[in-house]
């Protein structure tokens, strides 16, 4: 093993105790014949493993769980809508997780009846609107009885 | 890393106000510790936890289960680091960290940190930038193993271990001049 190498795993792997176990052995043997690496761990391993290990657990002072509560319950107050969207998102969120192929024919299938029912009433409306007009121009004919109806050559599609 | 149970997690999203105090308990105490670690300075690390726990408050029911908590708590608690540090560069002007400048490396302890241990990490950890501070903590700190590290900043595992590698060997080569002949 190359010295820099050694030094390489030393500094991550090795200092870390992930390296395998015949890494591990080739580093062993490396120190053992090589004191400028040997010394290289010694000093990485004052430097970079002893002061964090001896550190101490750090405490949370108590005022943060207080301002953090009433920063949480005031929001909860204002936003009662955010809560009804947070859990109509879960809803949506959870059944995409379980189902997704469920999900997506549903949207499609939603999509395939929404456009037939407005296909359905665009036809319908079509109809009665010419339904109206023919009833309006009758009525209008009916005034003129020097003019002959069955001349009239109506072009119904510009009136819709 | 000792994850929080799911339960606790489903009740808090339901509102359950001790559910969520149960997880402040269990996990303060690491975002904390990451935060002072990583700023350096207690007033500014209630601060960034306190806007951590507001934001997991508000996004817990965004949060989906199959990936751990602690994993996200730790990828909300380093990117309002990392927010902090912009914030901080853009008001005060001053860079981050500059490993040769030893004035600022003295300005950049604070005396709240007494213990003898504390300051030699607090110094160590100064001659970092941002990014490689980030992984030393989360791995000589909080323990975390490479993978866990690149699953929490979402990077590939071996930018982890280069960032490790190269914030090492700065450490190693500055760490007797900045912390004292004791090393």
């Amino acid at each position: 093993m190359r010295c820099k190498d050694a030094q390489d795993m030393i500094l991550t792997g090795y200092l870390d105790d992930q390296v395998s176990s015949k890494q591990a052995r080739a580093i062993h043997e490396h120190l053992a014949q090589c004191g400028d690496c040997k010394e290289f761990f010694e000093r990485s391993q004052k430097i970079l493993v002893d002061p964090f290990k001896a550190i101490h657990e750090v405490k949370v002072p108590d005022h943060v769980w207080m301002k953090i509560k009433e920063a949480c319950q005031s929001s909860r107050r204002l936003s009662w809508a955010d809560r009804v969207g947070a859990q109509l998102d879960i809803f949506f969120n959870g059944l995409l997780r379980i189902w997704p192929q469920f999900a997506l024919s549903t949207v499609a299938v939603c999509c395939v009846l929404f456009l037939v029912l407005f296909q359905g009433s665009v036809f319908n409306r079509q109809q009665l609107a010419n339904h109206f007009l023919q009833e309006q121009w009758e009525y209008f004919l009916s005034f003129d009885e020097e003019t002959d109806s069955q001349e009239m050559v109506v072009d119904w599609e510009v009136f819709l | 890393m000792q994850d929080i149970d799911q339960n606790i997690i489903e009740k808090a999203v339901q509102g359950d106000w001790a559910a969520f105090e149960d997880m402040y308990r269990q996990s303060s105490g690491f975002i904390y510790s990451t935060a002072l670690r990583m700023v350096n300075h207690p007033t500014d690390a209630e601060e960034i936890t306190q806007e951590v726990f507001i934001k997991i408050y508000q996004h817990l029911p965004q949060f989906r289960s199959e990936s751990s908590f602690k994993t996200w708590a730790y990828r909300i608690t380093i990117n309002t680091v990392m927010n902090h540090f912009r914030k901080v560069k853009r008001n005060k002007e001053v860079p981050l960290t500059d490993a040769h400048d030893h004035k600022h490396h003295a300005d950049f302890v604070d005396p709240f940190l007494k213990e003898e241990a504390d300051r030699k990490v607090g110094l160590l950890l100064s001659v970092l930038d941002p990014g490689q501070r980030m992984c030393i903590v989360l791995r000589s700190i909080q323990g975390l193993s490479y993978a866990e590290i690149a699953r929490v900043l979402k990077m590939n595992i071996n930018t982890v271990r280069t960032k490790i590698k190269r914030a090492r060997e700065k450490l190693v080569k500055f760490g007797k001049e900045v912390v004292g002949d004791e090393m």
